[in-house]
């Protein structure tokens, strides 16, 4: 366990190193067009000039991007050139904010989708599967944007019980309803069709047949024999989730002006901000590789075959 | 035959019509569209009524006084002209490089699949976002953009399932009569992957369909004014309050065909298991 | 003596669509109490549900459409799903062919046993449940009950998790105990020791037990009567040495007929130069030695089995041989070539002197071209131009005994047995020097199993068909090999002729496989019967 957990976290360490190149290759390999971004659209040659040159742009490609990673590592992310402001200083509210928004949307999307999940695949083919399993394929189908207009043209518009966009500076409970909402709503169902295929498999299963001859209730089934083994599948889904998760967030931000991790970007992105885009991108990328993390470790502890098989009296 | 057995289901019928409509939209959008969907006339007329001039205007028009059925119509053809040939390119990038690792597995596998892993690491849109915002948008870049960010995802796929049927005594058969390995990837292992990838690529047509909108939506799409559903959302969502129905039609023309793609996907996906099970 | 259960004129429907229309056709037949009923047939014979139909759980789109299940008396096909919940486990228990997914992964083992109690006997204290739960493991005869206890199934081997699910199924000692192929799973020996468990726990409780199997050994072996059953009928049913020795009904006798004996035929020994020489083969798999220090060869037009029971490494030996894996020492050769260092260019042009027969008839012809492009590309890789390579698909097709027309058709509109003639046909397509057979008869029924058999022998006999007979049944290597090597853990303990293999084996190893083979008294009587007659 622990020789594979050492191999997981180098290759996540790889990844991450890689990924850091490849973001300041895109971001940085023409140093020139780092200058205007940075100085503006108006600046001189001479000023830029200047510019490359304190900031050691004339050194070779590799040096440069060294220095940043080191720089990076240490939590020097670099200042904001359209805010002014270090980015390490910027970051950390917007994510708090995001957390919040994402940890909402899966505290609403996971035991939904579980529910539904287990409903359905129960026992397959009956009208509640049916009913669930179009009812995830609907919601999968209509794209986060699209989903924000349908619910604030019913919430915001028709309804008016809901705020449209943010507005205050601090937090609102009634601003991340409809956030909240259209970011459970696609995952829910992609959630639910996993731990349906995964609990209908889980059905057909040789143990579930012998419970069955045991006597067993179809609660006892259902709860004692299906249930561990059919969440693994999900459980570990969840995790690989959060990448979809992230890109919705984005969106979803951007929709209703929620000031998050994703506006930032977003805004960065369209102000040719550099420091705070690798940053962004970055931290990004170290939420999933870390949640893939968690999520091989997750699946190793849940599956009794590997988990269980390290033990001392583990020989068969 | 899948096919057939797909379409017999009613969900899986309903999703390929909705296909077809916007598919056809696509094709005979100058046919089917009552107006130039670049040509203003009167802004913000609402749907169902007529101008000033007396034209009818189904859905309205937006506030450049474009008729949004016409904008409907010829943005299907931007979503099935950019999100087919995006998807097709990344699959042609994903099944190579698939049917490579899994075939051969080793050293090659082991590059490619952390390339892979390298680019799975983002969040599609950051990587999106990354390479618009160096490259600038275009529909070529688009295209690129898609088929990097799609590739590794069909790589897996075609990986995972060219590893199982490698596994499979034909391929061993092939391999034992001293069959080339280009050969034993074309004739014995992609033929008999092609049901899965079916499903998958209905779906992943979608999902660049939708990549698409996300970018019109967040104004990195394709450059004005060609019309384009994403788009159209972002350019009408400052008036929303007001005239919901700018951006309403636009995003249930995506979601249509994203549902009509889905739901043919799934009656693949189980027309395609009952007749392994038959 | 009343019946346990007593099954009057059951039918049991197909779904609509299916081949046919009834899965279960009128069956009638009664289990008395501390009686081994063989339930006997072939794949598809209706013989594994009907022995759900009597717990009452008919897979799923199966129906039950007339007749009746009496219980000790009482009848069940209108009982409550309650009622049935409380019977199953308690008065009515089964047993399954996969002993290791018939057990919750998740769940130790003794807390499995427990909850055969818990359902039944909510009352019964925790501390009981687990005495009684340790006292059934001793009854199976499974070591140290404690630690065990405590394991997860896959911990255990095969043959102690199918003890485990037989002391769940004991553990009310019901009434009646249903087996469905209990032993098909397990290897030889360990089959042995299951049905001798099965023997003494009926002997010791008195228990009616209904045994279903597709194998007449294990009939020999446990039956008191015998059910034969064919398309979803009941054929025959008696005692079992009425049914085994006089059988009735015509299907019957096929089927006793295509039998493999144990009795090795007895060919001439050639004498020829060996076609294919091993000499020190090894194979490891990390620090596991999955085949070590193998040596033997097999003459021109002869065939040598290898058996072995699972794990012993004759797969992995036949896949080093046709270099699927590449051997880690040893050499391997073929008309005096080292197959095993051959350089891949040299490979791949000496590969046709190497084919396979596998042994999944499903797996092994890609389901998306026609018999008969498999065939001629076969040929043509084999050397022959494209015309030449039509033309001999064309004979190898009816060598192999099926219709030209099967040349135009895919994989998927053949039975298992036709799809092993055309795996047959596709490896001498290549005219190979050597065919390594691996498990090429297993995965079929015997009457199937037989006529290829006989094929193999029709082609050998034809003259230059040497082959390596990879099997786990010592029946079917009886049948085909003039020699047979017993494999053990990776080294062959024993190499000889079939004849002195089979009936005077030297090493305790063969000795015991030999003992444990299925039906072996009867067949002795058999063979004894027939060589009287003759």
């Amino acid at each position: 366990m622990t020789r594979y957990a050492a191999i997981k976290l180098a290759e996540a360490l790889a990844v991450m190193l890689a990924v850091s190149f490849l973001v300041y290759l895109v971001l940085e390999a023409n140093a020139r067009d780092v200058a205007v971004k940075v100085l503006g659209q108006f600046s001189t040659e001479p000023q830029r000039d200047l510019w490359l040159a304190e900031n050691g742009y004339n050194q070779p490609f590799i040096v440069r991007y060294l220095r940043w990673l080191w720089n990076f590592v240490r939590g020097d992310w670099g200042v904001s050139s359209h805010y002014r402001e270090p980015v390490a200083v910027m970051l950390p509210p917007r994510l708090l904010r995001t957390g919040i928004l994402a940890g909402l949307a899966l505290l609403v999307m996971v035991p939904a989708s579980f529910v539904l999940g287990i409903l359905a695949g129960m026992r397959e083919g009956t009208r509640t599967d049916r009913a669930i399993s179009f009812a995830s394929v609907v919601t999968t189908s209509v794209p986060e944007f699209a989903s924000a207009v349908f619910l604030s043209a019913i919430f915001v518009f028709w309804l008016g019980w809901l705020p449209g966009a943010s507005t205050t500076p601090g937090f609102a409970w009634e601003e991340v309803v409809l956030p909240v909402l259209v970011l459970a709503l696609y995952a829910t169902g992609y959630l639910a069709r996993i731990t349906r295929a995964s609990m209908a498999e889980v059905m057909m299963q040789p143990y579930v047949r012998t419970a069955l001859m045991k006597g067993a209730s179809p609660a006892r089934i259902v709860f004692r024999h299906a249930l561990r083994n059919a969440l693994v599948a999900p459980i570990t889904v969840i995790m690989l989730q959060i990448p979809w998760l992230l890109s919705g967030v984005i969106v979803v931000e951007v929709y209703f002006a929620y000031k998050g991790f994703g506006t930032l970007l977003y805004e960065a992105s369209l102000n040719g901000d550099v420091a705070l885009i690798e940053a962004c991108a970055m931290v990004s990328v170290l939420v999933i590789v870390v949640t893939q993390l968690a999520s091989d470790v997750l699946y190793t502890l849940l599956n009794p075959r590997i988990s269980f098989a390290r033990r001392p009296d583990g020989a068969a | 035959m899948t096919l057939f057995r797909a379409l017999r289901r009613p969900t899986a019928a309903f999703g390929a019509v909705v296909v077809v409509i916007w598919v056809a939209c696509a094709l005979f959008a100058g046919l089917l569209a009552p107006y130039d969907p670049l040509i203003s006339t009167t802004a913000l007329v609402e749907p169902f009524s007529r101008g000033p001039d007396g034209k009818l205007f189904l859905l309205g028009t937006d506030m450049l006084g474009r008729d949004i059925l016409s904008r409907l119509i010829f943005g299907a053809r931007t979503v099935v002209l950019w999100a087919g040939l995006a998807t097709a390119t990344a699959y042609v990038v994903g099944i190579v490089g698939g049917l490579a690792a899994g075939f051969y597995r080793g050293a090659v596998d082991q590059i490619l699949s952390f390339a892979a892993n390298v680019i799975l690491s983002f969040p599609v849109l950051v990587l999106y976002i990354l390479i618009i915002v160096t490259l600038g948008s275009s529909g070529a870049n688009i295209v690129l953009a898609v088929t990097f960010a799609s590739a590794p995802a069909i790589f897996r796929i075609v990986r995972a399932l060219a590893i199982e049927i490698r596994e499979q005594d034909f391929v061993n058969a092939a391999i034992t009569q001293g069959e080339g390995a280009i050969r034993i990837m074309l004739f014995d292992i992609l033929p008999n992957a092609t049901g899965p990838l079916v499903v998958d690529a209905c779906l992943r047509v979608g999902y660049t369909a939708i990549t698409i909108g996300i970018l019109g939506f967040l104004g990195l799409g394709l450059p004005p004014p060609t019309p384009d559903w994403g788009t159209m959302v972002n350019e009408g969502r400052a008036m929303a309050m007001v005239f919901p129905y700018l951006v309403i039609f636009p995003c249930l023309a995506i979601s249509s065909l994203m549902l009509g793609l889905s739901l043919l996907a799934d009656g693949l996906r189980e027309a395609s298991r009952e007749g392994s099970r038959a | 003596m009343t019946a346990i259960v007593e099954i009057t004129d059951l039918h049991i429907a197909l779904p609509k669509g299916a081949d046919r229309h009834w899965a279960v056709e009128a069956v009638s037949l009664a289990v008395a109490p501390a009686e081994i009923l063989c339930v006997v047939g072939e794949s598809g014979s209706g013989k594994s549900v009907l022995a759900s139909a009597i717990m009452g759980a008919l897979p799923r789109g199966l129906r039950r459409a007339s007749g009746n299940i009496r219980f000790k008396g009482e009848e069940i096909t209108r009982l409550p799903e309650s009622r049935l919940r409380a019977m199953r486990g308690r008065d009515v228990a089964m047993i399954f062919q996969e002993p290791m997914a018939s057990l919750n992964p998740a769940i130790r083992v003794g807390r499995q046993i427990e909850e055969v109690f818990e359902i039944h006997a909510p009352a019964m204290a925790g501390a009981e449940r687990t005495s009684r739960a340790l006292d059934l493991m001793r009854e199976m005869r499974l070591p140290e009950p404690a630690a065990m206890a405590r394991r997860f199934p896959h911990q255990l081997s095969g043959g102690q998790c199918q003890r485990v699910v037989i002391a769940m199924a004991l553990a009310f000692t019901p009434a009646l105990l249903i087996a469905d192929e209990p032993t098909t799973a397990l290897d030889v020996t360990t089959q042995a020791r299951i049905l001798d468990l099965i023997r003494n726990l009926r002997a010791e409780h008195g228990q009616g037990i209904l045994f279903v199997t597709h194998d007449f050994g294990v009939v020999a072996d446990i039956a008191d009567r015998v059910a034969v059953m064919r398309h979803g009928r009941l054929v025959e049913i008696g005692a079992v040495e009425q049914v085994l020795n006089d059988p009735r009904h015509d299907y019957t006798r096929q089927l006793l007929a295509a039998v493999p004996s144990l009795t090795p035929r007895v060919r001439a020994d050639t004498g020829a130069a060996p076609a294919l020489r091993l000499e020190g083969v090894s194979k490891n798999f990390g620090t596991v030695r999955a085949v070590d220090d193998v040596t033997f060869e097999v003459p021109r037009g002869g065939t040598v089995a290898i058996v072995g029971e699972s794990g012993s490494g004759k797969s992995t030996l036949a896949k080093a041989v046709i270099r699927l894996l590449e051997p880690s020492a040893g050499r391997v050769l073929v008309e005096d070539a080292d197959f095993a260092r051959l350089g891949r260019g040299e490979l791949m042009r000496r590969r046709r002197l190497v084919q396979m027969i596998f042994q999944d008839p499903h797996g092994s012809l890609n389901p998306n071209r026609t018999v008969g492009d498999v065939l001629t590309r076969a040929g043509v890789l084999g050397g022959l131009a494209a015309g030449g390579a039509r033309a001999q698909a064309a004979e190898l097709i009816e060598l192999v005994g099926l219709e030209p027309t099967a040349l135009q058709r895919r994989p998927a509109a053949f039975s298992g047995g036709q799809r092993q003639r055309i795996g047959i046909a596709r490896a001498l397509a290549m005219r190979p020097a050597i065919v390594v057979a691996d498990e090429s008869v297993s995965a079929l029924d015997v009457s199937v199993q037989k006529q290829v058999l006989e094929l193999l022998d029709r082609l050998q006999s034809r003259g230059g068909l040497t082959m390596l007979f990879i099997t786990h049944d010592l029946r079917v290597a009886a049948q085909i090999a003039d020699r047979i090597a017993v494999m053990q853990r990776g080294r062959i303990v024993e190499f000889g002729r079939a004849v002195q293999i089979l009936l005077s084996p030297e090493h305790p190893y063969t000795a015991e496989l030999v003992a444990a083979a299925p039906g072996r008294a009867w067949q002795a009587r058999r063979a004894m019967a027939s060589t009287e007659t003759l």
